[in-house]
């Protein structure tokens, strides 16, 4: 391997400062390539991950993965129409004097992506949320795109399909983001009152503010295995109560066994049930 | 006073209470005690009330006066049956059409073990999506703290109206300087960045009305701080009978649309384009 070139090639050089440097670029070389795995330990190879969707191969655990992953696996290629706009944060409350307004501007892209697209040949409106945009966070842009996708089903009487992953409500926009909650309600209605559908995947993590509107309004819910869904997290739990909760504490299948969600799908079955879904609700009268 | 100053009076523990305001201020009262599914939650008051000849269907979080009362009623932090609670009220507020008035004081649902495995997350998604759409005026007034989600469950309507130095926030700021600086020392500086007093409120647009409270704040004057909150409900309440229901939905429903806070780049063109490359 091209690393043990490396190491004989820096060898030469010699220093004691260097060694340090050395085994520093060996590191980052393998966090590269390799990452560990939370749900077994074991260390696993990138590239393999991203081939089996980002489920372990050792124990199944399900990484997080990009909008762009999952869109890439869900929907028939090609189909997945993003819509156009870019709708950024207005920043109401001039957090830290502007620090947030310009972390989210280099950014350059929101918490959550829309758009139309077909799982086996059943078309929908997407809405996927991206962890990588303030932990997937609902701000009020969110909101907004979120609303939007609403009004498209609602325009092209398609049912709606939300992938959710994301910590909460964004703290750094306060109640203007909070109020998000409410406004994403009043979508929803205009859906419910077209008679269409809305199917929501809650994905690891599925938590706070978002968990407790729109994700858990859905006709039909369906989880990832192992998915953190809940309003409060094990953390604040145990910071209010003193109790560790137990390590299966609101993950999907608890809340499976108590009725909360209809069904934990791993990642390489979700085509075959949500497009499943979406074809029996398309022959609707 | 600076925020952290509003914070202190909003968690005061002589601070009227959503019952205190229902004794001052009603003149009947009939309790509806539980979830009609094997469970009272005393964080949550609800019932029918009277005001100035005026029938109502009121909702509150309930702190409770005095320690032992205080933790009875788990310091105004409901679970899941206590959303349950209100929401049977507001199905009920519905049926017979009476105006719905919402006593919001709470630092937030119960994060409990209990709570999230019988779905606390569900049950104030359940709130939030039937005050979006019931068939009666909904009026909210905050009296004291705002706590995020277990807050607008109770919290959603046709007219907000805020106490002076009630708050609302979606984190407390103990919580958010411990998020932001790993520190839970910094909360008077989080108070004053989350923007959580009733002026900033209504800067924001997010409430109607600021009730005063007179010196020394609500604690202090608790009579004269029900009788202005009283004298608030009824104006508003007055203007919203007028309106019918088709029309007070629509007002609802565009009032929650206006609290748009984004910034729009315009695409390359209008509607939707093949554009799944730009993904991250």
């Amino acid at each position: 391997m091209t690393g043990q070139g490396e190491i004989r090639e820096r060898r030469a050089e010699g220093s004691a400062a260097c060694a340090d440097s050395r085994i520093v670029s060996l590191r980052d070389r393998a966090r590269r390539l390799w990452t560990r795995c939370p749900g077994c330990g074991l260390e696993v190879e990138r590239s393999g991950l991203r081939a089996s969707l980002g489920v372990c191969p050792h124990c199944g655990f399900h990484h997080r993965i990009s909008v762009g992953e999952r869109a890439g696996y869900l929907f028939d290629p090609g189909s997945f129409r993003v819509a156009d706009e870019i709708i950024l944060t207005a920043d109401p409350l001039c957090f830290q004097g502007g620090a947030y307004r310009r972390e989210a501007q280099e950014l350059g892209r929101e918490a959550m992506a829309y758009g139309t697209a077909a799982v086996r040949g059943s078309s929908c409106v997407a809405a996927l949320m991206d962890f990588s945009v303030f932990g997937g966070s609902m701000s009020a842009a969110v909101g907004e795109i979120f609303r939007r996708a609403c009004a498209l089903g609602v325009e092209h009487g398609l049912p709606l399909l939300a992938a959710v992953c994301s910590g909460g409500v964004r703290v750094q926009e306060g109640a203007p983001a909070l109020m998000q909650m409410a406004r994403v309600m009043f979508a929803l209605e205009e859906l419910s009152e077209a008679r269409l559908p809305f199917i929501s995947l809650l994905c690891d993590p599925s938590c706070g503010g978002v968990a407790a509107s729109f994700a858990t309004a859905a006709d039909v819910i369906l989880a990832e295995p192992g998915a953190l869904i809940c309003f409060s997290g094990p953390r604040v739990v145990e910071q209010t109560l003193g109790i560790k909760p137990e390590p299966d504490f609101s993950r999907a299948e608890s809340l499976l066994e108590r009725g909360l969600v209809d069904m934990v799908v791993p990642r390489p079955r979700q085509r075959e049930v949500i497009g499943g879904l979406l074809a029996f609700f398309s022959e609707r009268g | 006073m600076d925020a952290w100053n509003v914070v202190a009076f909003s968690r005061h523990p002589q601070r009227p209470t959503a019952a205190d305001f229902i004794e001052l201020a009603c003149d009947y009262f009939f309790e509806i005690k539980g979830d009609r599914s094997g469970a009272d939650d005393p964080s949550v008051i609800a019932g029918m009330v009277t005001m100035c000849g005026e029938r109502l269907a009121v909702a509150g979080h309930e702190k409770g006066s005095g320690a032992t009362e205080r933790k009875r009623r788990n310091m105004g932090m409901p679970g899941p049956r206590g959303f349950a609670k209100a929401l049977r009220l507001f199905k009920l507020a519905e049926k017979l059409s009476l105006p719905v008035l919402c006593l919001v004081d709470t630092p937030g649902a119960y994060p409990g073990v209990e709570a999230e495995e019988h779905g606390q997350a569900f049950a104030i998604s359940r709130n939030l999506a039937a005050l979006a759409s019931l068939k009666t005026p909904v009026i909210v007034a905050l009296i004291g703290e705002g706590g995020s989600g277990g807050a607008l469950a109770l919290g959603v309507g046709d007219a907000v109206l805020m106490m002076e130095n009630a708050t609302f926030s979606v984190i407390s700021p103990e919580g958010c300087s411990s998020i932001l600086w790993r520190d839970a020392g910094k909360a008077r500086e989080a108070a004053e960045m989350l923007r959580l007093t009733s002026r900033d409120m209504l800067e924001l647009d997010l409430i109607d009305a600021v009730v005063p409270e007179g010196p020394g704040g609500a604690h202090a004057q608790p009579v004269a701080a029900a009788l202005n909150l009283r004298k608030s409900v009824l104006e508003h309440l007055r203007a919203l009978s007028a309106l019918p229901i088709p029309s007070l939905l629509e007002r609802r429903k565009e009032r929650y649309r206006r609290l748009a806070f984004f910034h729009e780049v315009p695409g390359d063109e209008a509607g939707l384009s093949v554009s799944a490359g730009r993904l991250p």
